[in-house]
This record gives structure tokens, sequence and C-alpha cells, in this order.
């Protein structure tokens, strides 16, 4: 097959298979979407587009890369050639791999027998890549010898002093100008003149010959290139699957246990943020202490539940659990823990250092990308190498130890590591295009049994012996404190622990029947007494007329009922920690607020709030289809020009119509008439196949003039789908 | 996944499942390096703290077997974290440590000096240490060897101590075991004693926590100095010696306010330690008196602070802590086991009863109502009389009277805090009354007389809430305490658990007036007691005294 004779030419003989691998690998090139092959050529070989195309290349890609720019600027060259520089044989299977690989990316271009490196690769590879200077400076009768009889070069070589050869090998590997008057230079440039190899540079100081550094390193280009991350021999136990996933599967259960636990804390105690988005410390480490997390744990799950929107401000600085939260309780286990298994692959952020600032707007754009790349380092080194890995996989982009170790803490809370080895869920997680189901599929069958016993103690404890089903959990966790989580669940009623069950709804003799039903233990008389206790004190109290309610701790509602300040408002008890009073909320608020008492608004605890955010939000972006465009880069290519006829009629849309028919004919592609003004104004009706709508602008293949335009919905005026 | 008796929560809480047939197995297994918390009558809770995983590490375990153990029991898989965080906490033990070095004696040596470079950046360290000697080794002031090991724990570096014990003046002790037999709970605490050189053995009250101690110094064979909380527990301590040891009562000293006896083994009261004169604890030289080869701390959760200072000086000499109930309402149970040593042994009070050591108890809560003209006052009264008001509840005497008739012919104790309270009691049933002001003869004569059987219902105040040792009392009623005081509920309820000769259960009766203070007082004293496994029924007043 001859050789493309541009980058242009490469890619528009490639097949659609082959472009789409290029568009995953870079997808960069379809933003905004490429009008022809030479336009994607264009920009795949632009400075920015390479760079960050290399930022993402492994030590071996980036190895080959050098190496070809090497051999670019001496003449054309093939796999073969590429493989000696590295040391390896022509046929190394290595190394052709990595040079299909980035062929396929673009990053080099031609046929395996003709190598070609675009411009911008070179560029970005700096003027001496594999240290060796890019011309051949010299062309004295020695470095023709030296081309024509290497073996004479090396029997030369062979015989002079030791120092010297030491120092040329020094000099070869890593270039310099050299100095007439430094004593070790001056062997060094005696040796080159008497052998007729001296060169110099444009400045007019002696350099060694690219010729002969080439001969010093025998042919090498790089030395100790990387093909292969080095990892030292595992000693890690031969996994076993079935335990991975069931500790996967144990793990994951408590995450979504954990969140149920933050998200009810978040119901009824909402937490604040200051003006700049932080938590105060006081109130994180409150949140910490309430929820039995500590301040990784509780910062990974706020991040995961502000993802998700399960959670929002509610526009007062507080933060509530929102609708989205209550329906996701609808969702099976699995559902919910796939939820957030994707959520934090894409979180913009490494939660879990963040601690109190988790919920200001902070943005990592790196940090999916990196997450993925860690995933897959898992699967692929044992975990202690995970950063030997990384820096062989992704040597330009650096990761700090920390995030690193934070990114695979948070893996393990999630329950994608285990202490066998990585889970099967990496994989699903992982796959492209996502597959929720399968991911959630997988997990299902790990997730622990459930039990719905419970053991209740004469200490007033109840301990569940495993996982509890989400309905048991709430309902205890409103009637008690918990004592300790993880695989088994403890909790402890209190007095207060009581009232804050009665306080929502719960009736005292339902509360006792319900647990005599689960407890696989006799109830014990103090918790029937203790429950029957706090159900009379509130039974005393509900018999005031009561306008307005003060709920606090009990020992401030004793202080406040002392206070004779507070006289006015005739606070009278109703229960600890409730007191009642006749004033309205809002007069009572105030009132309270002006004597320098900090009051919360009660109002709507518990009540999940209504989000103003969107996970994503199709009506604003639809993302491009890569088989489209390259199927509209190949009609482009055919130069067709068919004859269209617009309808004769095409009505004036009004703006809500016109979006909702575009957003229509971007989701399904369908054609459609559109009829807009071009830049100098004229009225035009095209046929066009849309291919993406975004930030204003609708992308489409057009079948009238045969293009790829752009047009700003603004100068749209109307459009109707040919099935119309 | 197992089918375990053990859970293992990932805020490093052990759940043991009391029923399963592996339990004993899994108890021994993870009692070196885990703290029971609490063993009510289904499930027990351990805790692994950083504390305990050096002492199991000063007790030759490494992270290997915690782990292990974690992993082979654990019903559920054990959370990375937490194995990780055991490895790494356990790998910070013994890296550094003190040592006797023959030219510099005291020293504080490591293999790594970046670690002795961060200890030695503490303002806390610096004053305990002289000058270094090289990058890995710096002097310590002898004296300060305590308070050293103590700020290297709280650094995160304990240090191993390698620099022994003084074996003291010898002076041989024998146990006489004619007509008794150490028991095997006994001679495990012992042996865990004598294992780690110094330390804290938890028993319960009436489970002879006094043959521990003389077990002790008969494998010692040291002298002994012994402290205690009053001269009543030091002539019970010395009567108990001469009943079980070979030493007679001319090798035992007393060294109280009374007598000032200072020989082989000399008892001496806390009290008498702590007076000041002049701004001085004069009867601290005490520890310098000899060449004690063992210091006995009896009801260790009552050392007072001037003696916790002085400990830190005497770390050289063993030191053996016995109480009933680890728990300091100062919250100072750390400087007790960095000073005296870990914890050596413990049981839980129920595995004691099924063995038949102490007395099966009847906890019961008897609930009082205040009058109407009562709860007015107490309504109105000030926050901090309310509690007085509330233990004052005339009823409460009624329902004294109901279950004295109840228990009539056993022996009774009624114990309280208010000593008008006690007074008016002990007028109004005609039984004696023994407080604080009770002169010590008195007192004897009384307990005495209370062992016999010549009285049967005294009236105490907390003058006998520790080591008293009245082994005949079956009842035990308090109609007040010292507010949420957990550990006194403990030791009162352990006035009643000697084991009795017909093996009859003990009661304990706690009268609280309901919906005041008293009832949530009360509530908080009864935690400790329930996470023990004693369950209280709760009773109202009202069908008592209609029954």
């Amino acid at each position: 097959m001859p050789t493309p004779r541009s980058l242009a030419e490469d890619l528009r003989g490639r097949g659609d298979e082959e472009i789409v691998r290029l568009i995953q690998s870079r997808p960069d090139l379809l933003r905004p979407v490429p009008k022809s092959f030479a336009d994607l050529a264009l920009r795949a070989n632009t400075a920015a587009s390479t760079l960050h195309a290399m930022s993402d290349s492994t030590a071996a890609e980036l190895a080959v890369l050098e190496a070809a720019c090497a051999l670019a600027s001496a003449g054309r060259f093939s796999v073969g050639n590429i493989a000696r520089g590295l040391g390896q044989p022509d046929e190394s299977a290595a190394v052709s791999d990595v040079v299909q690989t980035l062929l396929s990316r673009a990053l080099l271009w031609g046929s395996r027998a003709d190598v070609r490196v675009p411009s911008a690769v070179r560029e970005a590879m700096g003027k001496t890549p594999c240290g060796l200077d890019p011309v051949e400076r010299c062309h004295a009768a020695g470095i023709e010898a030296l081309r024509a009889d290497s073996a004479s070069f090396h029997r030369k070589l062979a015989a002079a002093p030791e120092a010297l050869r030491e120092a040329l090998v020094e000099l070869a590997w890593q270039p310099r100008s050299l100095r007439r008057d430094r004593g070790s230079d001056a062997s060094i440039i005696q040796w080159l003149a008497v052998n007729d190899l001296l060169a110099t540079d444009d400045t007019g100081e002696p350099v060694l010959p690219r010729a002969v550094a080439l001969a010093v390193r025998e042919g090498l280009l790089i030395r100790d290139a990387k093909l292969e991350p080095a990892l030292p021999e595992s000693d890690i136990a031969i996994p076993e699957p079935e335990q991975i996933l069931v500790d996967a599967g144990h793990a994951a259960d408590q995450l979504i246990r954990s969140m149920d636990r933050v998200m009810g804390f978040c119901a009824v105690t909402p937490i604040a943020r200051q003006t700049n988005g932080s938590i105060r410390s006081r109130d994180w480490q409150d949140a910490a202490a309430m929820t039995e997390a500590d301040s990784s744990e509780l910062g990974l799950l706020l991040a995961l539940a502000w993802h998700a929107i399960w959670i929002d401000d509610d526009g007062s600085r507080h933060v509530r659990t929102t609708i989205e939260f209550e329906e996701a309780g609808t969702l099976s286990r699995e559902e919910r823990w796939s939820t957030l298994a994707q959520t934090w692959l894409e979180l913009p952020s490494c939660p879990s250092l963040d601690g109190a600032e988790v919920l200001k707007a902070k943005n990592i754009p790196e940090m999916p990308l990196l997450r993925r790349q860690i995933l897959k380092a898992v699967q692929s080194a044992p975990l202690t190498e995970i950063g030997a890995w990384l820096a062989w996989y992704r040597p330009r982009r650096s990761v700090s130890a920390q995030v690193l170790l934070a990114t695979l803490a948070e893996a393990r809370t999630l329950g994608l590591i285990t202490v066998g080895g990585p889970a099967p869920t990496i994989a699903e997680l992982l796959s492209e295009p996502p597959e929720q189901q399968v991911l959630a599929n997988t997990i299902r069958t790990a997730l622990p049994e459930q039990s719905t016993d419970l053991i209740l103690q004469a200490d007033l404890t109840a301990t569940a012996l495993g996982p509890l089903p989400r309905d048991m959990e709430q309902r205890l966790s409103r009637a008690a404190d918990w004592e300790s989580t993880g695989a088994a669940a403890v909790f402890r009623f209190t007095p207060d622990s009581i009232r804050r069950a009665l306080a929502t709804g719960e009736d005292p003799a339902d509360l006792q029947s319900w647990l005599a039903e689960n407890a696989k233990t006799p109830v014990p008389q103090a918790l029937n007494v203790l429950i029957e206790d706090s159900a009379k004190q509130r039974a005393n109290m509900a018999v005031s007329d009561v306008t307005s309610v003060l709920n606090c701790d009990p020992a401030t509602a004793a202080s406040l009922l002392a206070a004779p300040e507070l006289s006015d408002i005739g606070f009278f008890e109703l229960a600890p920690g409730v007191l009642g009073s006749q004033l309205s909320s809002e007069a009572l608020a105030l009132r309270m607020r002006q004597l320098g008492h900090f009051v919360a608004d009660a109002v709507g605890i518990g009540v999940p709030i209504k989000s103003e955010r969107s996970v994503a939000k199709p009506d604003l972006k639809i993302s491009t289809s890569t088989e489209r465009v390259i199927n509209s880069l190949r009609r482009v290519e055919q130069t067709i020009h068919p004859e269209l006829h617009p309808p004769e009629q095409l009505a004036s849309l009004a703006p809500h119509e016109l979006r909702a028919v575009l957003n229509s004919a971007s989701l399904s592609h369908h054609p459609l008439w559109l009829r807009f003004s071009d830049e100098a104004g004229n009225p035009l009706t095209h046929l066009v196949e849309p291919l993406s709508l975004d930030d204003g602008e609708i992308c489409a293949y057009d079948l009238t003039s045969n293009e790829i335009r752009v047009v700003p919905i603004a100068r749209v005026t109307s459009a109707t789908s040919v099935s119309d | 996944m197992t089918e375990g008796p053990l859970i293992v929560q990932s805020d490093k809480t052990l759940l043991l499942e009391v029923d399963h047939e592996q339990f004993q197995e899994c108890r021994n297994e993870i009692a070196p390096f885990a703290e029971l918390e609490r063993s009510p009558e289904h499930i027990h809770t351990y805790r692994i703290t950083d504390l305990g995983l050096w002492n199991a590490g000063a007790a030759g375990y490494d992270a290997e077997q915690v782990v292990d153990v974690l992993i082979r029991f654990s019903r559920f898989p054990v959370a990375h974290g937490l194995l990780v965080g055991v490895a790494e906490t356990m790998a910070r033990y013994g890296r550094i440590s003190i040592d006797s070095h023959p030219a510099h004696g005291l020293v504080l040596s490591t293999a790594e000096p970046t670690i002795l470079t961060e200890v030695l950046r503490s303002k806390k360290v610096q004053p305990l240490v002289g000058d270094q000697i090289d990058s890995g080794t710096v002097k310590v002031h002898p004296s300060e060897r305590g308070r050293l090991k103590q700020v290297l724990i709280a650094l995160g570096w304990p240090a191993e101590d390698r620099a022994g014990y003084v074996d003291g003046e010898s002076h041989n002790i024998d146990l006489r075991t004619e007509d008794w037999e150490i028991r095997d709970y006994q001679q495990q605490a012992v042996s865990g004693f004598l294992a780690g050189g110094s330390g804290v053995v938890v028993l319960p009250c009436g489970s002879g926590k006094t043959i521990v101690g003389a077990a002790a110094m008969a494998e010692l064979g040291a002298t002994t100095l012994i402290l205690v909380t009053n001269t009543v527990a030091a002539r019970q301590w010395k009567a108990e010696l001469l009943r079980r040891t070979s030493l007679t009562e001319e090798e035992i000293g007393e060294y109280s306010g009374a007598r000032k006896q200072v020989r082989p083994v000399t008892i001496a009261t806390y009290q008498v330690l702590t007076t000041r004169r002049n701004g001085e604890y004069p009867h601290l030289d005490l520890f310098d008196a000899r060449d004690w080869g063992l210091i006995v701390y009896d009801e260790v959760h009552l050392l007072p602070a001037p003696v916790f200072r002085f400990t830190a000086d005497i770390q050289a000499r063993r030191r053996l802590g016995l109480t009933a109930t680890l728990i300091r309402e100062d919250g100072r149970e750390k400087d007790v086991f960095s000073l005296i040593g870990p914890k050596r042994y413990d049981a839980p009070w129920r595995e004691i009863e099924a063995q038949g050591w102490i007395a099966p108890a009847d906890c019961t809560e008897v609930r009082v109502s205040l009058s109407d003209t009562d709860r007015t006052v107490y309504a109105m009264a000030e926050f901090d009389d309310r509690y007085r008001l509330a233990a004052h509840a005339p009823d409460k005497v009624r329902v004294v009277r109901v279950l004295l008739d109840r228990h009539d012919g056993e022996q009774v104790l009624i114990i309280g805090q208010y000593l008008d309270q006690l007074e008016e009691l002990a007028s109004q049933l005609d039984v004696p009354l023994v407080t604080g002001k009770t002169p010590v003869k008195e007192r004897e004569r009384l307990f005495g007389a209370f062992r016999e059987g010549d009285v049967n219902v005294l009236v105490v105040s907390k003058v006998a809430n520790f080591s008293v040792d009245l082994p005949e009392a079956t009842v035990a009623i308090q109609i007040s305490g010292t507010f949420g005081s957990r550990q006194e509920e403990a030791q009162r309820l352990g006035r009643v658990l000697r084991p009795k000769s017909d093996g009859r259960t003990a009661h304990f009766y706690t009268i609280v007036t309901r919906e005041t203070v008293d009832a949530d007082f009360a509530a908080k004293r009864q935690r400790f007691l329930a996470e023990q496994g004693y369950a209280y029924s709760i009773v109202d007043a009202d069908d008592l005294l209609l029954g």
C-alpha cells in the first residue's frame, strides 16, 4: 500500500472504525465538529491537541515518539529503525504495538515501512530529540569514513585511553558544547580532530557530530526504553474472585447505609454553609460525630450526595435532602450503589481530602480521567506499585501521593477495591458506554443478605447482626442513636432519642410492639418503661394551647425558662427541651434574635427540598454522534450536489417551538429543513441533518450545499422536520 | 465470610456473640489486644484502641497475629482500612525504647534517628530527658521514666520499657492454702500481672481481689507497700493476709492516721499519703521508706492525684492495680494505664457469677412519686437543690420499711448519700448508722456485729462504698447516691455479691423518685451494671406498698 502523502490523506483513507477510535482517544478533535478530513487533520496537528494527546501517552509511547522524531530529522524510517533505536529487534512486537497505537491516535502517520511524524509532535519533542543534534553539521572526511565503515571507528575508539572513552560516552548521551579551555574537553577535541570527526555549531564552538554520537551509542536512540511498566514480582496471594465479590458486596452495602445515615442527618439537621460554601469547623465535627463517619468518609458521602443531587442548598445556605433523594429511596440497593459509583467516577474533585470545604465550588477537571486511570492501574498492578504504574502510564501528568492514596481509599469505601484485590465491578464501571444495569446486576449478587432480627439488651441497646432493611434501619435510627456502624448496627435508646421519635409522629405503643415483633430477644423492661415515660411526658404537655414552639436542648430550655429578660415571651415547658409560647413563631424568632440568640427556622425540617440543579440537562446540550460526523465527512468528500427543493411554505416559529424542533431533530438526527440567514444576511433554506446542539449553535451536515455547517440558533428563523 | 462469632465494626468495636459456640475461644484470642467495653446478656462489645494494640505488642503479639484473629473469627469481611490501621499502629510500638545503659544509666534509644528527632522536638519531652549521646540515644532522668512513657504514648511513639524492674528487698511470703484454693481466674490474673511486670487487674467486687494481691506478693517474695482507701479496708487487708499467707502480725505494718508502722509489708491509706502540711505531702516519703519490691494499689480507680504524680517517679518498681470498675469519674483511666500499667486481666462479672464465685443478684429500681406539694417545691427549687429534694422523697422511707419486712431476717445494708436523711432513717428504723464521723473502732465493732449476725440492718453512708467486707449482706437498699456515679453504683452492688453459704440470690434495690433528676441520675448510674448484664426490673412503689 503506498504511503499517503499527508495526514489528511491518511485519515481519509482510514476505515470508519479507525476514525472512531481516533476520536475516542482524542475527543477534543470533535469540538468543534471538523468540516472535512483536511480540517480534522489540521486540528490533529495543532500544538494544543498534540500536547493534550501526548500528556495522556505512556512512557513507551513517548519513547517511540521521541525516537521517531530523532529519526525523522535524518530522513525516512520504518518501524524496524525505531525498534533498533530502542535496542529492540527489528520485529519487536512491543514496539510494533506502540507504533500502531500512535498511528491510530494520529500522533504518527504514514505506513509501518515509512513512518511519518506530524510537525506538531516534532515541535513538542524539542530541538534535540534523544539528545541528538537534529542536523549533521559536519561533512568531514572522517564522518564519511565512519558511515562507510563503522567497525574501523570502533577500533579507533577502543584504542583510545579509557578516561577519554568514558568522557566520549558521557558526552554522547548528554550532549553539550565543547570548550577548548576545559582540560577534559581538550583531549576529546584533540581526538576528534585527529580522526577528522570534529564539527562546530552555529556559534563556532566545537560539538560532537550526530553520527559520532550515534556510533558511540552503538546506534541506540534511547537507553533503557521502558516498553513495559517495570513492576517487581508481586507476592500477593492469588486472589479468590468469589471472596473479592463478597467483600465488594459488603463494602457496597455499607456505603449505601452510611449514605442513608448521612442523609437522615441532613434531613433533620440541615448543614449550614458559610458564604464561601464551606462548612464551619464545629458544624463539620458535629456532623461527623452524629453520623459516625470520619472526616474523609463524610466528605466522600456529602460530595456524592451533592453531585447526585440528593442534597442541595435550600436557598438559605442550608444543605437539605432533595426530592431526588426521596425518589432514589424507591431504587433497589444495587441501583443506588451503581448510581453512587458512577457519580464518584465523574466527581471533579477528590472529596475525601476536602474536609469542611467539600461543598465549596471546586473543580479539578482532571479528576474523572485520573480516577479512571487509577482504576485501570489497580486492575494491572499491585496496589503498592500503582504510583510506579501511573508514572509509566502517564509520565507527563504527575499524581500527588496524597491524591492517589485518597482515591484508592475512596475506591475501597465504594467496594471497588477489596482486601483480596480489585473487584470485578471496576471493569463494568469503566465500560464505555456506561452499563449501569450490568454494574447493578453484578453487585446485586454480592450484597449481603439483610437481617431483620434485632437483639435488645438491658443496657438499652439494639443490635442487628447484619445489615437491616432500609425501612427498619430508618425507623430505628429515629428512635435510637447510632452507637456503632459497620457490617452490623448498634443503636442506643436514650430519653432524647425516644422523644425525637415521638416528635416525628412515632406512636409509643406502635414502637413497643414493633420492637417486640422484630426482636429475637425479649424487650427489656427498662426499654418499655423508657418509651412509656417519654410518652407520658409528651402527653402531659400536649394539653397546652400553643402558638409557637421552641426546640432546644433541655439545659438551654431550663435557662430560658428562668431568664427574667424573657418573661414577656411567656415561655412554658411542654417537655424537656420543648418550650411553648403564645407569640407567633415569627414574633418569637424575632424576639429571640433581638436578645442575641441564634434561632434556626424550624419550618420544613425533615421535608425534602426541590433542587434547582440537574444532573444532566439534555435540552441544553446534545452530544455529537461520532459515527454521524464520520458519515458526514465521507459525504462531504464525495462532492455530491443533489437537487433539493425546499418547501414553499415554512412557518415562522416562536423561539420555544423552534428550540423544541431543533432538540427533537438533534436527538433523532432526522433531517430537517432549516431556514436561516447566512453571514451576509441572505435568507437560506437548506436540508440539514443535525449533528450537535451546543453553546447556542447547531452543527449539521448540510445536504443542500454538501458541507458541515455551524449555524448560530439566533440566525435560524424556522425549521421543520422532513417527515412533517 | 464465615459463621464466626465476631463482627468487626468499622469504628473499631468488636461485637462478640455470647451464645456462639466459639465465644470462649474467640474471647481468649481477642482479649490481649481489645478492651472489653461492656458485657450485657447477648452481645459483648470490645474496642480496639492504640493503647490496647501497643500493650499487645508489649506482650509479644505482632500485627499479623491480630489481623489473623480478626479475619478468622469475623462473620463479615473486615474493612481493609481497619486492618491497615492495626498494622500501622502496631508498627509504631517498640521502635523507640527505654534501656539501661552501662555507662549512661537510663536512656531512650532508637535505631531510627528521625523518630528521636521527632520526639525530642516535643516541648513535653525536652524537660524529661538529658544530654543526647548519639543520633539515636538520649539520657533519661530516672525519676521521669513514667512521665516520659506517658508523653511518648501521647505522641504516638510508645516506648518499649526494657530497663526492667528493681527486685526490691526480698521477703519470703508463702500462701497458706490448707483450707482454701486459689481460683482459676485469680491465678490467671496473677500470671497476667507477672508476665507484664506491672498492670491492673479488673475483677468484680467480692471475687477476691485481695487474694490476687496476696498471690502476687507470694510469687515475688518481696517487701510490699499496699495502698488502700481507708483504715477499715487496711485492717481487712491485714486480716486477710494473716489468714491467707505466712505473714505474721509483726511483719505487717499499718500506716494510717492512727499508726505509722513501716514493716516488710506495709498497708497505707490514700488519705494519709495525701495529707498536706505546709503545702507538702510529708507521707509520700513512705514510697522511699524501704526498697519496696511491689506496690499494690487497691481500688485503683480512686487513686488520688498526688499519688498519681508520685507513682510516675517509681516506675522501676513493680506496680499492681486492683479494681472492680475501672471507670474514673474524672476520666483519668488513661493515666492509670500509663502509670500503673495496662490492664492485665479482666473478666465479665456474669462469667464469674456463672462459675459461682460471686452471688447472683437481682437489681430492682423502685419508683416513688412526690406528693403534689413536694412536686411544687421541687419545681420551684434551684437546679442544684433538686437532687437533694428528690432524694429525700418521703415515700422512700415507706418503701424501705416494706423491703425490710420482705427481707426480714436477712442482712440488709441501707446506703445513702445525705447524712440527715440517713440519721433520720436510722432513728426511725432504730438501727445503727455508720458514717464518716463514726470512729474507726465503732465502725469495726458495728461491721463485726453485722458479720456475726448480731445486727441485721445497717444504715451506711458512702464510707461503705469500698473495701468493706461484709460477706453476709444479702440485701442492699440504695436511697440516694453521688449523682450519676456509675462506679459507686457498681461498688454498692458489690457489697452484696460475696457468695452466700446457701447460694442465695442477693438483692439490690435502688429507690428513685420518678420524673425528677433522681430518675435521670439513676439511669446514668445503672448503665455500667446494665453493661455488665445486670438488668434492672422496675417496679412502682405503689405496687410494692399495696402488695
